[in-house]
């Protein structure tokens, strides 16, 4: 099956024209507006919370209001709706004012004071690490402490001619999707209905239903355009849902709850902030023996999902490489900051920094080409995975190396002078895989999820799925599978946008799981369907979801094949730096990506640019300190159009053969590998390592001060 | 304190009653139910609120309703059915330059402007004119190359 | 009380007497719906005087000895003129973003006394003069007296800025250069602004300012007073010494943007930079 021609997407039109209804578009009848009235310290017990006479139709929600558990459920570890008589990190949510006038709303929740005992907060994963202040979580601040090894990594150190180390840091990354987060709770009967920008519409459903103590089946998500998510609408709406879903059922009303863009850069998750040592053990050939990659991240008040995103980021943390010996651990630490989360690369930025900086830096070291002296330890297929599993399938990374050093001219570029006056240029490379989707447990049966396709009477076909178009083409490209599948004509193929009540239970989106294994999914079903499109009436099939049989994971353990299929890319940057202003400017970014089979071109090459443009704003302008976010937009600085080079992709093809006609993934890949490749080109136009992101101005100048 | 403010709005007349403070965003989201007008950022930096006033882009959330009395205000549903914006929004369909949308209008008010003006911009121009918009979902080169496909398509739109 | 019959005045005097009786004078608005976002949230915004409607504070007219720019003078209109000095519209296209410009005016720039403020450094070094007018007075003073500190100035509470002025003719050679931390539409780290006059390769005038590296824009006089009577082959030579002393006047600070080491080193760049394009003086 070829897929050679690009799909107009059916939202594109409306989105045009502003017709298409975000939430925040829609107006309920008599709606209130919800305001969060959030802690003013970062920890401490909650003494006293003065509240005003509320004027007619105006009411608090707090933890009292809660019919069941102030619990997200979503997550394992405790993590509530409302601070429960603590504080664990600045502006965490302790009330909710709610009333039909926004402004009197805001008036009254200014009012509101909120009385805490401090407590000496933890400001940073130094400070959590360090462990002289009164522990957050456990005894020791660690919401996660695990380790994946083989081979005697000890024995190979103690042994070793050369040790070689590096320790990266990198920032929160803030989603900046356009759309602030914005949730509506609305009662209805006997059930409660919650529209929202969410990546999860079942999920939701549930953490609203277990909140409330109510059956599943009397929540309703009805999940409207999302104006953007990169992530970061899995873990927000579930918050958001909840507290506006006490609130509805308090005044027997629609409430709305609507982020300004100020709260929700102050309060919403981000990318977590990592420091990452590597060192490298060689024996007296200059060939690494050992690998030990020491990883934390700073997880903020409660642990949220961070056990997945560092779970997830430490099996791709030795990258591209199979070496003779290697152990990986990761910590998760907790702080009295907002809760970092999800974003678009769950865990591997900040791995794939750290593994491709610290080759690269080694290259240098040793004077050896870089691409060179890396391909000597390439993943080959057959070779075992950090986790003791398989790689299954045929690895097009040499492939994909030499086509991106082909678009870019990589050798020539090399050669170039580095100096022009107080201009410097350098060119830089980095490696990387992207392995999606995770895998869950084989030796226990998978919770029975499905996906179906509904041929209605004109002879249309639905897919019914709560996989969520956040903007990324999802549904056009699910679409296309089917009408190919099908033999129908895409235009035929409908997938609205998910309605718990409509549609069935699968997964949130995310972790470029979509296409790969549910895209796969909806082949079965239309596998089923197809024999019987002629027949009258509606025809509703279903698919079960089921992992692809090479698999075998044991979640217990550790042990097996941590993901079903992986991508392979190669990032090629050219940058000059200005030695007035120490400013990086990215003059030529190129990119190769194994994606398996392109299921639609046009939307392949929007997310390769977007997530590029992604990984070059995390790479070097975007910005937090660890304890005290941004609050603004003229702050937070992503890149303009003015910021952007030209951006070269090319696509190498290895199809996957338990993909939907051999489609791997491609939501993620493109922003991992960006990052490390500026670091290095930036390292060979000025002489000096980068081991910091963003590359900003400041610490260029003083990575050069010192080492002039 | 609720005025009435008075206005030409997407071609026609028009008067709403709002304090004069209200910014123009709200007032022409709330009073006039025009939400193809999006709020990205409540300080100017994003562009998702982009309307033209007497025609030059100007950034609504950033303006107060008071402001606009006896001028003119024209907002992405106010193009919807001049020949430019078909062109745009086909060029923006054909260049895959629509992603999740939300800086979409914004975007097209812009371009629109730029088009009306330039008629055949090149990518520095375009780059430098649409600076203030905000996308994080394309990495902008898609949507460069969708005004540059809508300039070559103008014919008498503008 | 402000009554409706003045929120759109037509006269400077009309207008300074609203903002008296507790006003806000929106100019342009791009500042002040930013400082007053959340009083407007929350219903508690005092009442604002829109000055749009002030003639006289509209338009760019040449007189004998000076050019006078009304303050509802927008960005994009300095930016475009060719009646200005090209650093002041240099300095007017480097501020944030195309639609900003368009409805930012020069007067909001100076009130807002951001020492970030675009437009500012410029107007130092053209020894700029403000005009304020109140009901019963007119006064005027330079640009630099008028910023006393960061968002503060002069003003008094029934005055206005009612004009821009530049005395003519001014300075003929200009160099400027902004720093921040994108290409685009973001906010100065460190500017640089130089406006000299040279007679036969001797600077008979200068006027050097730094902003963002302190309170208020850093106007450098000492060495303007160094500089001047000097051929331009001799700051060519003395660079070192001159960019030394640039370094030594900045007095910026560490902040969310930026940190004071690298403002300090970067302002000393900038002149040095400046001062080597005057090795090759272009005819």
């Amino acid at each position: 099956m070829a897929f050679t021609k690009n799909t107009d997407r059916a939202d594109t039109s409306d989105k045009c024209s502003g017709a298409t209804n975000y939430i925040g578009d829609v107006f309920f009848d008599n709606m209130l507006e919800a305001v969060t009235v959030r802690s003013p310290v970062r920890r401490g017990i909650i003494r006293n919370i003065v509240t005003p006479d509320m004027p007619k139709g105006y009411l608090t929600v707090g933890v009292d209001d809660i019919p069941n558990q102030n619990q997200v459920s979503y997550f394992r570890d405790t993590c509530p709706f409302f601070a429960p008589g603590k504080v664990s990190y600045i502006g965490e949510p302790v009330l909710l004012v709610a009333g039909p006038d926004p402004a009197t709303v805001r008036k009254l929740a200014k009012t509101i004071h909120i009385d805490c005992d401090p407590i000496q907060a933890i400001h940073s994963l130094d400070e959590a690490l360090k462990g002289d202040k009164p522990p957050l979580y456990g005894n020791d601040n660690v919401y996660i402490d695990e380790t994946f090894a083989y081979g005697d990594v000890d024995g190979a150190f103690s042994k070793a001619a050369e040790v070689f180390e590096t320790e990266t840091r990198t920032g929160y990354q803030e989603h900046m999707y356009m759309e602030t987060q914005c949730v509506v709770a609305v009662p209805n009967g006997d059930r409660l209905e919650i529209h929202a920008s969410t990546q999860g519409p079942h999920a939701l459903r549930k953490v609203v239903a277990d909140a409330l103590g109510w059956d599943h089946e009397r929540v309703r998500v009805v999940q409207y355009p999302l104006g953007g998510a990169f992530g970061g609408k899995i873990e927000l709406p579930f918050f958001l849902a909840g507290q506006a879903a006490f609130a509805a059922l308090k005044a027997n009303r629609p409430v709305r709850i609507v982020y300004t863009r100020e709260e929700d850069l102050l309060t919403t998750s981000k990318r977590h902030p990592s420091r990452v040592k590597v060192r490298s053990a060689l024996n007296s050939e200059g060939n690494i023996i050992a690998m030990d990659v020491d990883v934390v991240f700073q997880a903020g008040g409660y642990a949220m999902s961070c056990v997945m995103v560092l779970d997830t980021g430490l099996k791709k943390a030795t990258g591209v490489y199979h070496f003779p010996s290697a152990r990986v651990r990761g910590r998760a630490m907790a702080t009295n900051n907002p809760m970092p989360g999800a974003y678009r690369g769950f865990g591997a930025p900040q791995t794939f920094f750290a593994i491709e900086t610290h080759m690269n830096a080694l290259a240098r070291r040793h004077r050896l080409e870089p691409l060179k002296f890396k391909s000597r330890y390439f993943i080959s297929q057959g070779n075992s995975t950090l986790t003791g599993g398989k790689y299954h399938f045929p690895v097009a990374l040499p492939e994909v190396m030499q086509e991106a050093v082909r678009i870019s001219d990589y050798q020539t570029r090399r050669k170039q002078v580095k100096a022009d006056g107080r201009i410097r240029r350098g060119i830089g490379q980095a490696l990387f895989n992207f392995g999606a989707p995770f895998s869950l447990d084989t030796s226990s049966p998978m919770p029975p999820r499905y996906m179906g396709l509904l041929k209605h009477m004109d002879g249309t076909v639905e897919i019914l799925s709560e996989l969520v178009d956040m903007g990324q083409g999802l549904h056009t490209a699910l679409r296309k599978i089917v009408a190919a599948a099908l033999e129908m004509p895409i235009e035929r193929i409908i997938h609205h946008d998910a309605d718990t009540d409509c549609v069935p239970e699968a997964s949130i989106t995310g972790a470029s799981m979509s296409v790969v294994l549910f895209g796969r999914i909806l082949v079965d079903a239309a596998e089923k369907l197809k024999p019987r499109l002629h027949e009258p009436g509606e025809i509703k099939v279903q698919a079960q979801v089921r992992q692809p049989e090479h698999l075998q994971w044991d979640a217990a353990k550790g042990k097996g094949d941590p993901f079903h299929s992986y991508v392979w890319g190669a990032v090629i940057a050219e940058v000059e730096v200005d030695t007035l202003t120490w400013q990086v400017s990215t003059t030529g970014l190129w990119i190769t990506l194994d994606v398996g089979t392109a299921i639609d071109r046009r939307i392949i090459r929007g997310q390769i640019d977007g997530g590029v443009v992604q990984g070059l704003g995390y790479a070097l302008l975007e910005s937090m300190r660890e304890d005290t976010m941004t609050n603004s937009l003229s702050d937070y600085i992503i890149p303009t159009m003015l910021d952007t080079p030209a951006i070269k992709s090319t696509l190498v093809a290895n199809p996957y053969p338990p993909g939907p006609y051999g489609a791997k993934c491609v939501g993620e890949p493109p922003l991992v590998g960006v990052a490390p490749a500026i670091a290095d080109a930036v390292a060979d136009a000025c002489g000096v390592e980068v081991y910091r992101l963003p590359i900003s101005p400041e610490y260029l100048m003083q990575q050069m001060t010192k080492s002039s | 304190m609720t005025r009435t403010i008075s206005f030409n709005l997407n071609g026609a007349p028009v008067k709403a009653d709002a304090a004069h403070e209200t910014r123009l965003v709200d007032l022409l989201r709330n009073n006039f139910g025009l939400t193809g007008i999006k709020e990205g950022c409540g300080e100017g930096e994003c562009g998702a609120c982009m309307i033209l006033l007497n025609g030059f882009p100007a950034l609504s959330c950033i303006m107060a309703a008071g402001a606009v009395e006896g001028q003119q205000v024209t907002t992405i549903e106010g193009l919807r059915s001049s020949p430019g914006f078909d062109i745009l929004a086909q060029a923006f369909n054909d260049a895959g330059a629509v992603q999740c949308g939300y800086c979409t209008p914004g975007m097209i008010v812009i371009a629109y402007a730029l088009l009306r003006d330039d008629p055949a911009p090149d990518e520095q121009t375009i780059r430098s004119a649409m600076a203030g918009n905000l996308c994080r979902c394309t990495g902008y080169a898609m949507i460069v190359e969708a005004v540059t496909l809508a300039a070559k398509r103008r014919g008498e739109a503008w | 009380m402000v009554t409706e019959a003045v929120t759109y005045p037509t006269t400077p005097t009309e207008a300074a007497a609203v903002k008296k009786a507790g006003a806000l004078p929106y100019a342009g608005g791009t500042d002040l719906m930013i400082h007053q976002a959340e009083n407007i949230r929350n219903g508690q915004c005092p009442p604002m005087v829109f000055l749009g409607g002030v003639k006289a504070f509209h338009g760019i007219t040449k007189g004998n000895n000076e050019l006078r720019i009304g303050p509802l003078t927008t960005m994009a209109e300095l930016a475009a003129s060719a009646q200005i000095p090209p650093i002041l519209s240099l300095a007017c296209n480097a501020m944030g973003s195309p639609a900003l410009r368009n409805i930012a005016t020069l007067g909001g720039n100076i009130c807002t006394a951001s020492p970030a403020g675009d437009s500012l450094p410029a107007l130092y070094t053209l020894d700029a003069e403000v005009k304020l007018v109140s009901p019963a007075s007119v006064r005027r003073m330079p640009v630099h007296r008028f910023i006393t500190g960061p968002g503060k100035t002069a003003l008094e509470p029934d005055e206005l800025l009612a004009a821009i002025t530049i005395p003519v003719p001014a300075q003929e050679l200009f160099h400027y250069r902004k720093v921040s931390p994108r290409v685009a539409n973001a906010i100065t780290k460190v500017s640089l602004a130089v406006s000299l006059a040279v007679d036969d390769e001797i600077v008979r005038d200068i006027g050097i300012a730094f902003g963002a590296v302190g309170p208020t824009v850093i106007r450098c006089s000492p060495i303007e007073d160094v500089c001047i009577g000097l051929p331009l082959h001799r700051l060519y030579r003395d660079r070192a010494r001159l960019a030394a002393m640039a370094r030594d006047s900045v007095k910026p600070i560490d902040d969310l943007r930026s940190t004071a080491l690298y403002r300090e080193a970067v302002a000393a760049n900038l002149f040095a930079e400046f001062l080597e394009t005057l090795n090759h003086p272009k005819p």
